[in-house]
């Protein structure tokens, strides 16, 4: 290349890196200077010597074992932590051993397809780590962990690759895996993990063997069970259920020396220039105490909704609980569940607790109504608008829903009457409007007739509501 | 498409008279009233019966009559799936015109086409017949269109999908057919990646969305037997070197998935249509460029707006005369497009003519103004309402110059030339039927270029077309999509990108820590080692790519429109006024870094302009070269230095400019009513120029003094930059103007170096890296030395106006005798 065109080329880089249009290349900047992390890769090193030898290296250093198929190679870490193994608060038998497989609730959660809870083999946690989040033909999954859930304790297999050339092989064991089980549980894997995995498939052009296969994906009844669990304004980026949140807001769990996400790529990334494994062991290390925290969480969320709402231990899981086993059609136990949510939120006094028990309560009028117990629902109605801290939405609902409950069920009109202006006053947009003055006008001319000669069996039109 | 009468695709039977209701009524009543109408109109600009030589006043310079052509038919292509055939009969296609079978034969038996035909000649069936008949025989056979525009593969779908229906409806087939781009939802496309045999996208998505993810589209790219690129022409400049590469990239993973796709170009009439096509898809390529579609007679006419001041070179504004002209067919119940030049010039006519022929706020829009930065919802409107005919006249920019269906019009008239030879003729195929007159009237601006054209009408009319040009190897643009590739599949040691040997610049993408190279027993590969998505950072449409969006904060916040990062500046500064179909708006806030302008309706009677200064830095000299050449020997007895008059050159530059101020020149009559200064950042670019330094010896010979010749160089740049334009096929803003006294050169009113002792005049490409105008361009050195002189020679004003070297006013008087002097002396060597 020539002197200007190389010198050009490399303005033009400068240029990118400096108006930020392009990401910097692998955050190498970013990488803290601890020893063997940021070795300096100024050059691509060709190690020249025989190609097993590195990958020798590498399972060594992560004390893992090389596995050869496929015309490749990939790196296989297996871990078994022991019943007793301790993880924050709690250990490892906390995960309900290999019964949870088996626990009904698990369909409960949300896994469509529902993972096979007569299968006799058990499920497979599963977790990704990647060269970055965007996704596309360039993102690799280049550390692929699994747990599953034995007598004893818990088992924890690891495939790093080795190279990209050597992906078909890393693939192959983890179809093996997959084949080998009652259903995946994930952290956000429907989104992304398996995704990821889809496309490193279909990127060799294999077929990916996801298909059928039940999926749990933790990320979302978490968000339900435990949404605000941590303190507000804790965790810089908002997002209160990341699952390393969780874990230390659940169990109490605290990483000492926990490689951050961020820089996790980069470290595959020098580990493909130096052959050197090292750096890779707190991410492994980082991976294996993810799947433990989503084994533990998947328990406690399977535990909660079989003894709901006497499992539960916060306003927000009881609400919660009840909401996934309405949906499964146990409306008795959903029922309890509200009550208890809007009852404990009284008492948690938390800064949510308005919100939660606003939502209980109007979960538990809608329960009653579906059941024509009027009365019941319009007192729990009643409960959010005593509340001056309930949500305005769901206040105007319960406005409206007692002012109908009143002028056709109750017929009581001077209470309906009530209702309806105290609900016209709090409406936004014109449609809204409209329509609360048209029911405080029918009710105004009721009670004029009212005043003339009682007219109580004319027939009403049932409302909508 | 053919639910359209207006729209009707040629290849078609008449439709039934049935269809000649409804809608249609809105039209023009019977054709015979249209023909009428149309005589009645032309003749008010004297062009009589059609076929009279150029009238003598200079007002209407030219009318030449394109003469109506008769339908070719050949006969069905054997290869052609019979089913297909069937279906098209039973559409009402009896036959296929000539360039339409010969098309599909050259497609269906292994070639790539590129197919030349005008506006209007059926040229989508040239694709979707191979391409339908192909799915046919092999169901798992795919397809994947690009247009240069959402709207169009939104446009084309309707008709394709009609025709797919047709053909599932007869043989039992079920093919499908679907656009996949930015808005399509999340939700449909995984059944669109596995249900689509026709995916119509466009260059954008494919870049950023599909080739990316291209794992997910393995069974689109292993049985892609047909990449159909639509309108060809529009791929020129930066938007066509970006193609280049996304179609390297697409050839590369097609090549992974064992695909070989042939490649079916339709482009509008260039004079390197498979040169064009060649250098986009790196393959040869068959061209079909005879069309056998029928066409109605045309007129055309060049209108130059008359003097109205001899002394000043001022003619009668070319708005206000679009204005006249277009009032003229409108009032005549003729439907007519007006092309503007730009954005405002779009918005200004639509407001004269809004005035002209609405009636009171409330009544039905008849006059609509459409160009980019309109949001979609609106755009559709526009064009519905031009197919009904409910919308009686449309001011439009270049955006509807592709083939959006509008239905055929009656009349196209130009406000200023477009440009382009080719686009000028595209334009004009805006109106047009396949029986009856239509006429397109080319209104003449006081630009050079456009007294160039109107003054020399063969130049038009006879000469060929311009050349598209493209530079994929644009480092800029090359080294972008090289990391895009990357991403996508790992270069193996030694492979080659298009033409490009990569491995080099592979090797500083490992330094920059992008890829990291692995041997293995192949030999090794490159692999990426980025956390980043390349493609999100690269736009196809500009070597930056941002963009600023427009608040309307009167009421809320509503976004009304948007503007690429290069003109922000110059339209988007506080206090500009911005406009959308007529209305006003002030610029109250330019958010610089969020970029966005916030802006607020006003009622005001000026628009603004902005003053941009501009300086110009050479890095490095390519080639360079005294001109004129000296005669043989006279090189010997003298040094290069003291006999050499000029000098042109090419190479590297940089370019610095800023926005210092604007004016406001008020509607109608154009007056300068105020101005204001501006502090906004300066941009700085790299690039590439052609250069013309005037010795100190030339300058020592002109007998007039400093000043003058100052003017004479200012006003020799001025004309220069029109002729580069025209000889370089480009837009006006592809390309800037510079003087410079030593090695740095500068532009803008007031900006050039009162002493000009040996000067400088930088031609610079507009973006970054360039796109390929200054080699050219320094190669066609004497053409445009030669047409520049044309240009200030034919003029007829006295001492320079906007239509040669300027404004007078802006130069002094000797502008134009000195620039002659000058290109006198550069013409003939004075031995």
């Amino acid at each position: 290349m020539s002197a200007r065109l190389e010198s050009r080329l490399r303005e033009i880089l400068r240029a990118r890196r400096g108006d930020g249009a392009g990401t910097p290349p692998d955050g190498g900047d970013r990488v803290p200077s601890n020893g063997a992390a940021s070795l300096p890769a100024r050059h691509p090193t060709v190690v020249r010597t025989s190609p097993d030898a590195p990958l020798r290296a590498a399972a060594e250093a992560l004390q893992g074992t090389v596995i050869e198929r496929a015309g490749g190679a990939c790196l296989l870490v297996e871990r078994f932590y022991p019943a007793d193994h301790p993880h924050g608060l709690l250990r490892v038998a906390d995960a309900g051993g290999p019964a949870l497989s088996a626990a009904p609730e698990l369909a409960l959660l949300g896994g469509r397809p529902e993972p096979d809870p007569a299968s006799a083999r058990g499920l497979l946690f599963i977790d990704l780590e990647t060269t970055g989040l965007a996704g596309g033909a360039g993102t690799y999954a280049f550390l692929v962990g699994c747990a599953v859930l034995e007598r004893h304790g818990l088992r924890i297999r690891q495939l790093l690759l080795p190279g990209y050339q050597h992906e078909r092989t890393l693939l192959a064991e983890v179809e093996a895996l997959v084949r080998d089980t009652a259903g995946l549980v994930s952290y956000n894997g429907k989104t992304f993990d398996v995704p990821v995995l889809e496309t490193r498939f279909q990127y060799n052009r294999l077929c990916p063997p996801f298909d059928g296969v039940g999926h749990v994906d933790m990320v979302h009844p978490a968000r339900r069970f435990w949404r605000g669990a941590a303190p507000a304004g804790a965790w810089p980026d908002g997002d209160s259920c990341r699952l390393s949140v969780l874990e230390r807001a659940l169990f109490g769990v605290r990483r000492l020396g926990d490689v951050p996400g961020f820089e996790i790529p980069a470290r595959y990334f020098d580990f493909m220039r130096s052959g050197n494994a090292a750096p890779l062991e707190p991410v492994l290390e980082h991976n294996r105490l993810d799947l433990i925290s989503l084994a533990l969480l998947t328990a406690r969320a399977v535990r909660l909704l079989a003894g709901a709402p006497a499992s539960c231990e916060s306003a927000r899981e009881s609400l919660a609980a009840g909401r996934f086993l309405e949906r499964a059609g146990n409306v008795d136990a959903a029922e309890r569940c509200y009550r208890d949510a809007a009852a404990r939120a009284y008492v948690e006094r938390r800064p949510d607790g308005a919100q939660i028990r606003a939502e209980a309560l109007r979960a538990l009028a809608l329960r009653c109504r579906r059941d024509r117990r009027h009365h019941e629902a319009a007192d729990a109605w009643r409960g959010i608008v005593l509340d001056r801290n309930a949500p305005a939405a769901i206040r105007r609902e319960a406005l409206e829903a007692l002012a109908i409950h009143f002028e056709h069920r109750a017929r009581d009109l001077p209470q309906a009457r009530r209702y309806a202006q105290l609900s016209l006053a709090e409406r936004v947009g014109t449609r809204a409007m409209q329509q609360g003055r048209h029911r405080l006008a029918r009710l105004d001319r009721k009670l004029e007739r009212g005043r003339g000669a009682d007219t109580p069996g004319q027939p009403l039109l049932p409302e909508q509501g | 498409m053919s639910a359209q009468p207006g729209g009707q695709e040629p290849g078609l039977l008449p439709p039934p008279a049935t269809t000649a209701t409804g809608t249609r009524s809105l039209r023009t009543a019977t054709p015979q009233a249209r023909e009428s109408a149309l005589t009645t109109a032309l003749a008010r600009f004297g062009a009589g019966e059609g076929a009279r030589p150029d009238t003598p006043d200079g007002w209407v310079t030219a009318v030449r009559v394109v003469p109506p052509v008769e339908a070719q038919y050949a006969p069905w292509p054997e290869v052609l799936d019979p089913r297909l055939r069937r279906a098209l009969e039973a559409r009402g296609v009896a036959q296929l015109y000539s360039h339409q079978a010969a098309a599909a034969s050259l497609a269906l038996s292994g070639h790539n086409v590129v197919i030349t035909t005008p506006t209007a000649s059926g040229k989508t069936l040239c694709y979707n017949a191979p391409v339908l008949s192909t799915v046919l025989a092999d169901p798992a056979s795919r397809a994947l269109y690009l247009f240069p525009t959402k709207a169009l593969a939104q446009d084309q779908l309707a008709e394709l999908h009609e025709l797919a229906s047709h053909v599932n409806a007869a043989a039992g087939t079920e093919i499908g057919v679907f656009t996949y781009d930015g808005d399509t939802p999340q939700d449909a496309r995984r059944a669109i990646r596995s249900r689509a045999h026709v995916v119509l996208s466009n260059a954008d998505m494919v870049h950023a969305g599909i080739l990316p993810h291209h794992p997910k589209w393995a069974k689109l790219f292993e049985n892609l037997r047909f990449v159909v690129i639509d309108e060809l022409h529009a791929y020129r400049g930066v938007f066509g070197s970006h193609l280049a590469n996304v179609l390297r990239r697409l050839q590369r993973v097609c090549r992974h998935y064992g695909s070989d796709p042939l490649f079916i170009c339709s482009s509008a009439t260039i004079a390197n249509p498979r040169e064009l096509a060649e250098r986009l898809v790196e393959r040869p390529f068959e061209l079909v460029s005879e069309s056998g579609a029928p066409r109605g007679e045309k007129l055309f006419l060049f209108v130059n707006p008359p003097v109205v001041n001899r002394e000043l070179g001022i003619r009668r504004s070319y708005l206000t005369e679009a204005r006249r002209v277009a009032g003229e067919f409108l009032r005549r119940q003729l439907q007519v497009i007006v092309f503007a030049q730009s954005r405002l010039a779009t918005e200004i006519l639509t407001t004269y003519l809004k005035e002209d022929f609405e009636g009171p706020a409330g009544t039905p829009e008849t006059v609509r103004g459409y160009r980019g930065g309109y949001l979609p919802l609106r755009r559709r409107e526009i064009e519905r309402g031009l197919r009904s005919g409910q919308v009686r006249a449309v001011v439009a920019t270049n955006a509807l110059e592709l083939g959006i269906d509008i239905g055929s019009l009656d009349v196209a008239v130009m406000a200023g030339y477009p440009g382009t030879i080719a686009s000028t003729w595209q334009r004009a195929g805006r109106a047009g039927r396949r029986e009856g007159r239509s006429a397109a009237v080319l209104v003449a601006s006081s630009a050079p270029l456009d007294q160039f054209v109107v003054r020399t009408p063969s130049y038009f009319f006879d000469a060929s077309p311009e050349h598209a040009l493209v530079n994929p190897d644009n480092l800029h643009i090359l080294l972008d999509h090289i990391k895009c590739a990357a991403f996508e599949l790992p270069f193996a040691a030694g492979e080659r990108f298009g033409r490009e040997d990569v491995q080099e610049i592979l090797q500083l993408l490992a330094e920059e820590r992008f890829v990291h190279f692995v041997e293995d027993a192949a030999g090794g590969q490159w692999n990426w080692t980025s956390e980043s998505y390349p493609a999100d950072a690269v736009s196809l449409r500009s070597v930056s790519s941002d963009n600023f969006v427009v608040i309307d904060t009167t009421r809320g916040a509503d976004v009304i429109g948007e503007t690429d990062f290069t003109s922000a500046l110059s339209t988007l500064h506080e206090k500009a006024i911005y406009i959308v179909e007529g209305q006003l708006f002030q610029v109250e806030r330019l958010d610089f870094e969020g970029r966005k302008a916030y802006v607020r309706a006003v009622d005001c009677d000026y628009y603004t302009d902005a003053i941009t200064y501009t300086r110009v830095t050479v890095l490095d000299v390519f080639e360079s070269e005294p001109v004129p050449r000296m005669p043989a020997g006279a090189e010997e007895t003298a040094p290069l230095s003291a006999t050499a008059l000029a000098t042109r050159s090419h190479g590297d530059v940089r370019v610095v400019s800023r926005v210092v101020g604007f004016k406001k020149i008020r509607f109608y009559t154009n007056e300068n009513v105020g101005s204001g200064e501006l502090d906004l950042p300066e941009q700085q670019m790299h690039t590439t120029a052609y250069w013309l330094t005037l010795s100190r010896a030339l300058m020592a010979t002109l007998p007039y003094g400093m000043e003058e010749r100052r003017d004479g160089v200012i006003g020799l740049s001025y004309a220069m930059r029109q002729v580069a334009q025209l000889l370089l096929m480009c837009d006006r803003q592809d390309i800037g103007i510079s003087i410079g006294a030593g090695e740095e050169g500068t532009a803008g009113a007031g900006a050039v170096p009162a002493e000009l002792d040996e000067p400088r005049i930088f031609v610079y490409d507009a973006y970054p890296g360039g796109i390929g105008f200054s080699e050219p361009l320094f190669g066609m050195h004497d053409e445009l030395v030669a047409r520049t002189r044309e240009l200030i020679a034919g003029c007829p004003c006295e001492h320079g106006c906007p239509g040669c070297v300027g404004p007078i006013g802006e130069i002094g008087p000797a502008a134009k005798p000195v620039a002659l002097l000058i290109l006198d002396r550069l013409a003939r060597p004075t031995v």
